[in-house]
């Protein structure tokens, strides 16, 4: 049955049992590549069918948007650029267990919005990845925002359904936590659907509460860093802190936010809301002690406006502890560079990302600090990680190795 | 491969770890023979007392070492169980293949302890108590309490999932590791510190892999300061949906006490310590004898009884006729203990910054009022605080009498939690005397404690019961969605339910095996059934073969 010399037209007609027709798009061939289309399943079975298929012809599946060079390549191999856009059903909304139980086609508007109806939201940011869907967000590890209470992205996930490369099916039952043994979903959040596509979610949500971000303006990064400090110290524990510095090119959002040149690090604190946490008022006692406020408060998200937009952002992003952020601050005094991001800051530390293009002693001095905490490959994982693709995709069918 | 013979085994490794941290010596094989599984406890009981001993038990002195043993044993296909307290409670720890028992807690130093950050850093051989007393003279704590923290290490939690009794406040173990260091049968170290953003995280395929994939030799662990302030308080709730929804109530706040536990009505009656309502005084009299096997002060009402006055001369002779008594007809004992008029129990603390604390407290008081929770005041907190170390240390009496006891910690979601609770209990009360407090609560659901007790007049037939009443009980928490361990682990006890638990997702750990343990020497046979490398049985003229 399987000919290297099939057409694209045959595989078209094979696709075309498995899913109708309107769902198929085929996409720019060339004269000598095995065929490519977008194929939109609608159900998991059909998912399941076309992976089996694609085993069956050693096609390429993506999850992604096609590239230029993948036909080169991938020479005669038929492809597959799967869209979730029809797999976007909420399956289940648990309110007594505060869950929600997705299709990983659903975007994340769609899927706030229909959360929001219901007075709830999810643990992720809405408006960075507004037309993602929440697969390839979790694919991603888009990891970037959040803080010490909601915790990392990867705790929001309570369990994913995931179709392997030759088309099984799995999906872990949801319990708050678990000792059977290794954590497998964290196998797929992350890792761009090498070994697995991910078809479901169950995530956590939360009551929706309007989400108020306070803002305050310090002098230096030590001046912030502290601030930060005592708040965590204090027990004020809100959903998220973060602290930036506008890139060079974000003059105007810099001015909008009330920043000026003797107070330029702006320090974003997200309480938890009216329904749990500290009172708005404990956490604005604090950070107005020694920091400036800014006014009007503004709504979560405020710095789209400061950096890079977060699909842009191509830079490195390495976790740092306390001590080597003192450390950092320390040594940068009151020279700050413009673009400098430190999220997602807890007890422990934060991750510090530097935008590019901005030069200078003080931006220097970041990037040392970044290149000397990223880990210097090549690492033993990635040997693991490309046995592991070995093991689950020996056809490299899903996403394939090189592409 | 040729298989070694004992005296080259010896040899090898003792070049390796030096002569003195390796023995054969039959006190040491029968030591490691068996970890605190009851079931293992039910062998002994009928006088096997070394049913798996191991070919030898090693103690290797830092991580350099670990990784040159394991290596020795990968290239002559030797099984490796890797051992820290042996309190595993799932036979986790049982060379049923012989082999050779590596027990880390030579690795037992704190590295580092960075204080800005709020960071430390151990060796994974570290008993638990010693961990925490270093923690506490720098200022800190880990906030994880496990009942066996006195006998247990960091690797075997880490290497388990276990939970403390504060984890609704502090998480799992799982939740506080940042990262760790682990060796590979071949020798190769994995730092998993080393990951940016981005790709699988490696910290938490190892965390539960319990010895199956590699032997984890450190890890860095997040901490906290020292409570300035701790409150508790009790709650009695006439019915036990009433505690649940003020538990779910509290969390759901989004408040982090931490402890949050609720006490099912017998439960309750061993909390409380004394049964305030006035019973007819035979059914006081048999609850009573069951209490006072499992609270360590015996039991506590001063009214003569019919069981009471058998348990009377409390000689082991007539304690043991009363258990015979009991649990011989342990679903006339359950229905009595159900019956009793028993209100369910809740303790509830927080500790943290002082006026954290305060607000926390008082939130959570509110929450509970309007859930029905009637104020109790401090005294049963305090008191479980005091005594929460005790009752798993008082198992061992029931094993003196002939009977066996074990529990089992399972959890689900909230909406699951309440059936999941009625299935077990419908399951295992026919079978065995059974009572359950709900603790380890979290946002989104809760675990269940359930302790057991039964007895036969053999250790067969003991075994037998054994087995029935977790395959009955694991089979009603897998029908009603639940998880089947929510901090003990797997071992052996429970690998029967790993396929229904995971599914097709068993094949990841297949393929995480095949690539960092290719020839199948990490603890076989535990953990997960059908191991991709088919364990030979143990040959007695030479040392186990994996
Ligand atoms: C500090 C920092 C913060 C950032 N913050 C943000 C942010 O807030 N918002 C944001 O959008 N980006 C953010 N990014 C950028 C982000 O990390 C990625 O670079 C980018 O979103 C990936 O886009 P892509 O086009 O490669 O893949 P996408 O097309 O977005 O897909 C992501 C990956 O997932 C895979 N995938 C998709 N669906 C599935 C599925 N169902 N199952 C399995 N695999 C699947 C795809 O194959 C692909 O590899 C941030 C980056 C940094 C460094
Ligand atoms: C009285 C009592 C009370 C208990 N209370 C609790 C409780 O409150 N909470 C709780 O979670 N558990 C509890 N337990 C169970 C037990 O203490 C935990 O499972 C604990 O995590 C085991 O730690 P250990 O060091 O004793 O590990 P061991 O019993 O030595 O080993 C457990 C498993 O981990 C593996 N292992 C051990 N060390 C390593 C390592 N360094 N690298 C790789 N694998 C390793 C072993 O091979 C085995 O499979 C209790 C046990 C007892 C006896």
């Amino acid at each position: 049955m399987i000919s290297p010399h099939t057409k694209p037209t045959s595989y078209l007609d094979e696709l075309r049992r498995i899913v109708p027709t309107e769902q198929i798009e085929p996409q720019i061939d060339t004269a000598d590549d095995g065929g490519a289309w977008a194929v939109e399943p609608a159900t998991q079975i059909e998912l399941v069918e076309v992976l089996k298929w694609a085993n069956g012809r050693h096609a390429a599946v993506f999850t992604r948007r096609p590239r230029r060079h993948d036909a080169d390549l991938l020479g005669r191999r038929p492809r597959i650029y799967l869209r979730g856009r029809r797999m976007k059903r909420v399956k289940d909304l648990d309110i007594v267990s505060g869950t929600v139980t997705v299709q990983s086609g659903i975007t994340m508007s769609e899927l706030h919005r229909i959360l929001e109806e219901r007075s709830f939201t999810t643990g992720f940011p809405t408006r960075p990845w507004r037309q993602e869907s929440i697969g390839s967000v979790l694919a991603a590890a888009l990891d970037a925002h959040w803080g010490p209470r909601y915790g990392s992205m990867e705790d929001q996930v309570l369990s994913l359904g995931v179709v392997f490369p030759d088309g099984s099916v799995a999906g872990g039952r949801g319990a708050p936590r678990k000792a059977v043994g290794p954590d497998f979903d964290r196998l797929f959040l992350g890792s761009r659907g090498r070994y697995g596509i991910i078809y479901e979610a169950t995530l956590r949500i939360y009551p929706s509460a309007t989400r108020v971000a306070m803002s305050y303006a310090a002098p230096d990064l030590t001046t912030a860093l502290e601030a930060v400090r005592g708040g965590i110290a204090l027990g004020l524990d809100p959903r998220a802190i973060e602290l930036l510095t506008p890139a060079p090119d974000r003059a105007w959002g810099r001015k909008r936010v009330g920043l000026t040149d003797d107070r330029p690090v702006l320090v974003i604190v997200e309480p938890w809301g009216p329904l749990a946490g500290r009172p708005v008022a404990w956490i604005d006692n604090h950070f107005a002690t020694t920091l400036e406020r800014l006014e009007p408060p503004l709504g979560w998200n405020m710095h789209e406006g400061l950096l890079p937009a977060p699909r842009a952002w191509a830079e490195p992003v390495v976790g740092v502890r306390w001590a080597r952020l003192l450390e950092l601050a320390q040594q940068l005094g009151r020279d700050v560079p413009p673009g400098l991001w430190v999220v997602r800051m807890s007890r422990h530390g934060g991750w510090l990302s530097l935008a590019s293009g901005v030069d200078g002693p003080s931006a220097e001095i970041v990037r040392a600090l970044v290149q000397e905490l990223r880990p210097a490959g090549p690492l033993p994982w990635e040997r693991f990680e490309d046995g592991l693709k070995r093991e689950l995709d020996p056809k490299d069918i899903l996403n394939p190795t090189g592409t | 491969m040729a298989r070694l013979s004992q005296a080259e085994l010896i040899a090898g490794l003792s070049r390796i770890v030096g002569a003195e941290h390796l023995s054969t010596t039959r006190p040491d094989r029968i030591a490691y023979s068996a970890d605190f599984w009851p079931k293992a406890q039910i062998w002994k009981q009928g006088g096997d007392i070394e049913r798996y001993p191991p070919d030898c038990v090693v103690w290797p002195a830092d991580e350099a070492e670990v990784g040159k043993v394991l290596r020795f044993c990968h290239d002559h296909l030797i099984p490796i169980v890797p051992y820290g307290g042996g309190s595993g409670v799932c036979g986790g720890t049982i060379p049923i293949h012989g082999g050779v028992v590596v027990d880390v807690k030579r690795l037992s130093k704190v590295t580092a302890i960075d204080h800005a950050s709020a960071v430390v850093t151990a060796e994974a051989g570290i008993n638990g108590q010693h961990l925490e007393d270093r923690l506490n003279a720098a200022g800190f704590t880990l906030g994880h309490f496990p009942s066996s923290i006195m006998c247990s290490t960091l690797g075997g939690w880490l290497a388990a999932r276990s939970a403390g009794q504060f984890s609704s406040r502090y998480g799992k173990i799982e939740d506080m590791v940042l990262s760790l260091r682990v060796v590979f049968p071949d020798g190769t170290v994995l730092d998993t510190s080393e990951r940016g953003p981005g790709g699988p995280d490696w910290t938490q395929l190892v965390c539960g892999s319990e010895g199956t994939l590699g032997i984890i030799t450190g890890a860095e662990l997040k901490v906290n300061p020292l409570p300035e302030a701790r409150r508790l308080r009790a709650f009695r709730f006439r019915h036990l949906e009433d505690g649940l929804r003020g538990a779910r109530a509290v969390m759901q706040a989004g408040l982090r006490p931490m402890v949050l536990r609720l006490y099912d009505p017998f439960d309750s009656l061993i909390a409380l310590g004394k049964d305030k309502s006035p019973q007819p005084s035979d059914r006081q009299s048999l609850l009573d004898g069951i209490r006072g096997l499992f609270s360590g002060a015996g039991a506590t009402s001063e009214r003569e009884g019919l069981l009471r006055r058998r348990l009377g001369p409390l000689t082991h002779t007539a304690k043991r006729a009363a258990l015979v008594g009991a649990l011989s007809a342990p679903a006339i004992v359950n229905r009595l203990a159900a019956a009793a008029p028993s209100p369910c129990l809740m303790i509830v603390g927080f500790e943290g910054p002082a006026d954290a604390v305060h607000a926390d407290a008082w939130s959570a008081g509110e929450l509970l009022a309007e859930a029905g929770g009637v104020d109790a005041g401090a005294g049963p907190g305090e008191h479980w605080l005091a005594h929460r170390y005790d009752v798993s240390f008082k198992q061992s009496r029931i094993y003196d009498m002939g009977g066996f006891v074990d529990t089992m910690e399972v959890a689900a979601t909230w909406d699951r939690l309440e059936g999941m609770y009625a299935a077990v209990r419908r399951a295992m009360t026919p079978l065995v005397f059974v009572m359950a407090h709900f603790s380890h609560a979290y946002r989104e659901g809760c675990s269940i404690y359930f302790t057991f007790a039964g007895f036969r007049r053999d250790a067969a037939r003991s075994e037998q019961l054994y087995d029935r009443v977790w395959r009955v009980a694991t089979d009603a928490v897998v029908s009603a969605g639940g998880t089947v361990s929510h901090h003990h682990g797997v071992g052996l006890s429970k690998m029967n339910a790993m396929t229904q638990e995971h599914g097709h997702m068993l094949r990841v750990w297949r393929a995480l095996k095949d690539v960092v343990d290719p020839h199948g020497v990490m603890n076989p046979g535990k953990l997960f059934p059908e191991a991709p490398h088919k364990a030979a049985e143990p040959d007695s003229s030479t040392v186990g073969v994996a």
